[in-house]
């Protein structure tokens, strides 16, 4: 009968109008994982009301279509710009982007695009041999292993994003802070909202994304003067996309246990992909002889999370399709679309519908080849942008960028978000402190918090930490920080014997200076008020920010103090008062950077006052004419597809709310 | 001669003004778009309906109208009411359809800036609520008449002022059974999730998350029981039945009253008859205050014009399991009113049940 329901399924998928609604499905995937900002979620939401009167196999063509590749495409703003094109692709960025810095996008493109569809292969394989076996596993995972889940994965991603352990818990501490802004869900009493209704539901992911990683890029770009590909013709190695799916088949066993993290991980309910690529990053790291490249361009930190996160797919698809359990929003979306169609999760699907979860099961995989396949063909063209002028990627960048941020409540404090958060995230980058753990930390916070709420009630106390799976995953954790301190120590005694500056294991510099010290202090500050604030609150209400800040303040206090030590033996050793109270970076650059940041911002201003493509426009123009020196001819036709973009994609496509300007 | 030829005059005059006037507001929507916000996240329940009000009310509301859906989640639907209520033109372009959280009002929430009676209330409507309890509880509850032997249940929802959890509490406290209430729960399929993990014992649910989640899964497998519905209380006491359960599942107070051998009374039950009446109906479709009393009541009319529509129904039903039920236009408003008319004790138990320590 399976076997059976398997050839139905399949012969469904490859009609005409089934394909074709695969095909348009993967493409329109493809586009929206590529802009960062938007997300497998936002094409989800667009197609959604096509799919209410539609068979329910070219339903699921179509969504699944889109769904399964966007944690394909979205590598590529990983890789080029740093920039996460979706909360799935966050570590590729550390690897990835400096491997494009190098000149060896190509590479790296020719190897993520590979596993991309190798996972997505695995992940829809096993969707078909787990569905009798998942409901043991899922429920063996409840509350308390989700709870202790979530902190492996930000203890990973803590230690292994920066050079420093400390540094890296403590910005997640401020993440997981960050996550309790607004209404409490358990008891609907809103926090830390300073009196703002635009924060008190909580800060919006997107903007806080963009800021913290698409600005710093974009202003680096725009002030340097350079190409994404910095280094110079000498430094740069040549690369190809077959170096890449080399590259793959030399760590074919790595790509298999990814894969495997991948699925099983994202079977599990409410993780999502956002988790499983740091988990794999942080099992690629562990598990290799030599792990002294991670972050500095090794191709394992890209095979390893880009495998994960397709795979992911294929498992949240078996809990929504077999319980009705959504994995993850774009799954939740999905879940919608079973129930409008009429079908039921469960029996039915397993049973009278099996031929409809077949399908499923073969639009993952056939979207996976296909766009793996459509994209290393491209890989070349778009690995060019690397080398062609950042002033020619900073404006559209910038208009995705702020369209992006815009499409998260559709007001102006979007915008105040992002440029804050710019301004954190630039700070951080020029200071050598890491942002992925700050990113991370927000997304999970919103998880752990009600989980270790419920697992303090439902299970009485803290009885529910001497569970099997718990003691496992405390173990792994364990395990990390030990891996972690290890590193850390091995790379200071080395610094010591060399007399050099510490190697950069990000891609962030970390030259200790007085700016550091003020930025550790500016943090010691915030836990502080952050603590005073809790008392305020009710003690199940303060509970989760109350610790958060505390073990936040320790860190960041513990940051301050090594680096203060490492300013005095640096003192006494060769540092002049002047090097003492250096900026971090040259004066020249700093200010055009605060001259930048003071352009961008007029695009707040304007818009205000003549409405958002008027101010985006005249950004646009402005900035290549004036800024980038850029031809005449060139700028006019820049600023008119930029104007296309606007009015058809987030116009008409988007149907977002523009802003009412005052001179209307 | 002259006066009645004046007077026909101005008649005429009156007559072709009042057309064009009757015209020019029936055009008032042709070929224009109209945003209907939903204050829940896409993919859910309440998006699923507004997204079938949106195609085929645009219709009866002009020629050439459009109406586009756009979400504002948030904050139990505080954030949508808000946004409805501070930032959105009076100009009857712009619609809400989401819950309408009067209770969030009525308890006077932090962060909620609305207030429903500003609002131009042009439907509410209703769903149904079931109590289910795993059969797999410390004492066992192998079916329904074992309740009153429980102890210390462990019941889930979201949060502490949410539907569903309000459903899986009230009845226990009315009942004078001991729990525990553990919110945190973002969405249904968490809680069923939780309680095929054995996490929770109780919990609430709609109709449709009955028979699409638990009705053929948990309950049919014997893990699960439906314990009662609930409906609105009637004046005289009794339930409203609703035949939506095959006739296997009893409303809560008949439920009650075989097992007790009497009426329910107190300030929980005082409090439940208030949730049993205003929380069935918590989806409305609203407009933002100052609307022009002509638009609004064209709204209304293509509204219940939309209700009232074959195709709507139909698939109104499909999706939702039972035809549509909604109050239109004053008796929707005299809904609303009467929501915050509570009895003081009914407002206490409300307060107690809902406040965090």
């Amino acid at each position: 009968m399976a076997i059976e329901a398997a050839y139905t399924g399949l012969l469904q998928v490859l009609t005409w109008s089934s394909f074709s609604y695969l095909l348009y499905g993967v493409g329109l995937g493809m586009f929206i994982g590529a802009i960062p900002g938007l997300g497998g979620v936002v094409g989800l939401i667009i197609l959604l009301p096509f799919t209410y009167e539609m068979e329910p196999v070219h339903a699921f063509a179509l969504l699944i279509g889109l769904y399964a590749v966007t944690s394909t495409s979205d590598t590529i703003a990983s890789v080029m710009l740093g920039v996460p094109g979706t909360a799935a692709s966050q570590a590729t960025i550390l690897d990835g982007f400096p491997l494009a810095k190098k000149g060896q996008a190509q590479r790296a493109f020719g190897a993520a695009f590979t596993v991309s569809a190798i996972g997505g292969l695995f992940g829809a394989v096993v969707l078909v041999a787990s569905l009798p076996l998942a409901l043991p596993i899922i429920v063996a995972f409840g509350s308390p292993e989700l709870f202790m889940l979530g902190i492996l994965a930000l203890t990973m991603v803590g230690a292994l994003s920066g050079k420093s352990l400390t540094k890296g818990l403590a910005v997640a501490c401020f993440g997981l802070f960050l996550s309790t802004i607004g209404y409490d869900d358990s008891s609907g009493i809103p926090r830390f909202y300073l009196g703002s209704i635009y924060l008190i539901d909580g800060l919006p992911i997107i903007p806080v994304i963009l800021g913290l990683f698409a600005i710093p890029e974009l202003v680096t770009l725009a002030v340097k003067n350079t190409q994404i590909a910095d280094q110079s013709e000498n430094e740069k190695e040549a690369s190809s996309i077959w170096d890449g799916i080399r590259d793959v088949y030399h760590h074919r066993w790595l790509t298999l246990r990814c894969a495997t993290i991948g699925t099983y991980v994202g079977m599990l309910p409410g993780l999502g992909a956002a988790i499983v690529d740091w988990l794999a990053y942080g099992h690629a790291f562990q598990s290799a002889k030599d792990n002294s490249r991670f972050g500095l361009g090794d191709i394992r930190g890209v095979i390893a999370p880009e495998t994960a996160n397709n795979a992911s797919k294929g498992g949240a698809l078996l809990p929504t399709i077999v319980f009705g359990i959504p994995g993850n929003l774009g799954t939740s979306i999905l879940l919608s679309v079973l129930l409008i169609v009429g079908l039921r999760p469960g029996p039915d699907l397993l049973t009278t519908d099996l031929d409809i979860t077949f399908s499923i099961i073969w639009t993952l995989a056939i979207a996976n080849v296909l766009a793996g396949s459509l994209l290393l063909i491209w890989s070349k063209q778009v690995a060019k942008l690397a080398t062609i002028s950042g002033h020619l990627i900073v404006p559209a960048g910038l208009l995705f960028v702020f369209m992006g941020a815009w499409l998260a409540s559709g007001s102006l404090e979007d915008w105040f978000c992002l440029l804050a958060f710019g301004i954190l995230g630039y700070v951080m980058k020029i200071l050598g402190w890491p942002r992925p753990p700050l990113i991370l930390a927000y997304i999970l916070g919103g998880l752990l918090e009600p989980r270790l709420y419920i697992n303090m009630q439902a299970y009485d106390g803290f009885i529910w930490l001497v569970r099997p799976i718990v003691l496992i995953i405390i173990a792994v954790i364990c395990f990390t920080l030990f891996v972690s301190i290890r590193r850390d120590k091995r790379r200071q005694l080395k610094t010591l014997e060399t007399d050099s500056q510490p190697g950069t294991a990000d891609f962030e510099t970390g030259t200790a200076n007085i700016s550091q010290l003020i930025f550790a202090f500016f943090l010691c500050l915030i836990f502080s008020g952050i603590v005073f604030s809790c008392l305020e609150y009710p003690k199940s209400v303060s509970l989760f920010p109350g610790i958060t800040a505390t073990t936040g303040l320790i860190l960041s206090t513990i940051a301050a103090s090594n680096i203060l030590r490492s300013l005095k033996a640096n003192k006494q050793n060769y540092m002049t008062k002047a090097e003492f109270l250096s900026l971090p970076m040259p004066r020249e650059e700093l200010m055009s950077s605060l001259l930048f940041f003071a352009f961008i911002s007029s695009i707040v201003l304007i818009t205000l006052l003549l409405g958002q493509k008027a101010s985006i426009l005249f950004f646009v123009a402005t900035y290549l004419f004036f800024w980038g020196k850029i031809s005449f001819k060139i700028t006019l036709g820049y600023s008119f597809a930029c104007w296309l973009i606007l009015y058809f994609f987030y116009g008409h496509t988007l149907n977002i709310i523009w802003h009412t300007p005052y001179l209307n | 001669m002259f006066g009645k030829k004046m007077s026909s005059f101005f008649g005429i005059l009156a007559f072709v003004a009042g057309g064009f006037f009757q015209q020019a507001n029936a055009e008032y929507f042709d070929d224009k778009n109209v945003t209907l916000l939903v204050n829940a996240g896409a993919g859910g329940g309440q998006t699923r309906v507004a997204a079938l009000i949106a195609d085929n009310m645009a219709k009866h509301l002009g020629t050439g109208t459009n109406i586009v859906v756009k979400n504002i989640p948030g904050a139990g639907g505080i954030k949508g009411l808000n946004v409805l209520s501070e930032a959105t033109k009076a100009d009857g372009l712009t619609l809400m359809f989401g819950t309408s959280n009067a209770m969030a009002q009525l308890l006077g929430q932090e962060g909620v800036r609305f207030d429903l009676s500003d609002l131009g209330i042009i439907g509410v409507g209703s769903i149904n609520y079931v109590t289910i309890a795993s059969t797999d509880t410390k004492k066992g509850l192998a079916d329904r008449s074992a309740l009153l032997k429980q102890e210390n249940l462990v019941i889930g929802g979201r949060s502490l002022s949410d539907g569903l959890g309000l459903f899986a509490r009230l009845p226990m406290e009315v009942l004078g059974l001991s729990y525990k209430y553990v919110p945190g729960y973002k969405s249904q399929p968490k809680l069923n999730a939780a309680m095929q993990a054995k996490e929770i014992e109780v919990l609430g649910t709609g109709h449709i998350g009955y028979a699409k989640f638990y009705k053929d899964t948990l309950i049919a497998e014997g893990k699960a029981i439906p314990l009662f519905y609930h409906s609105p209380v009637l004046e005289d006491g009794s339930q409203q039945k609703i035949d939506l359960y095959d006739g296997t599942v009893p409303t809560f107070v008949s439920f009650y009253e075989s097992t007790l051998g009497k009426a329910p009374s107190g300030q929980m039950w005082e409090a439940y008859k208030w949730v049993s009446r205003y929380q069935i109906r918590p989806q409305g479709l609203f407009a933002p205050p100052g609307v022009d009393g002509d638009v609004l009541r064209q709204i209304t009319a293509a509204f219940e014009k939309t209700l009232n529509d074959q195709g709507f129904k139909k698939a109104y039903a499909k999706r939702n399991g039972m035809e549509p039920n909604f109050f239109v236009g004053d008796e929707a408003k005299t809904f609303i009113a009467d929501a915050f008319k509570i009895s003081d004790a009914g407002l206490e138990g409300l307060k107690k049940l809902t406040s965090k320590k």
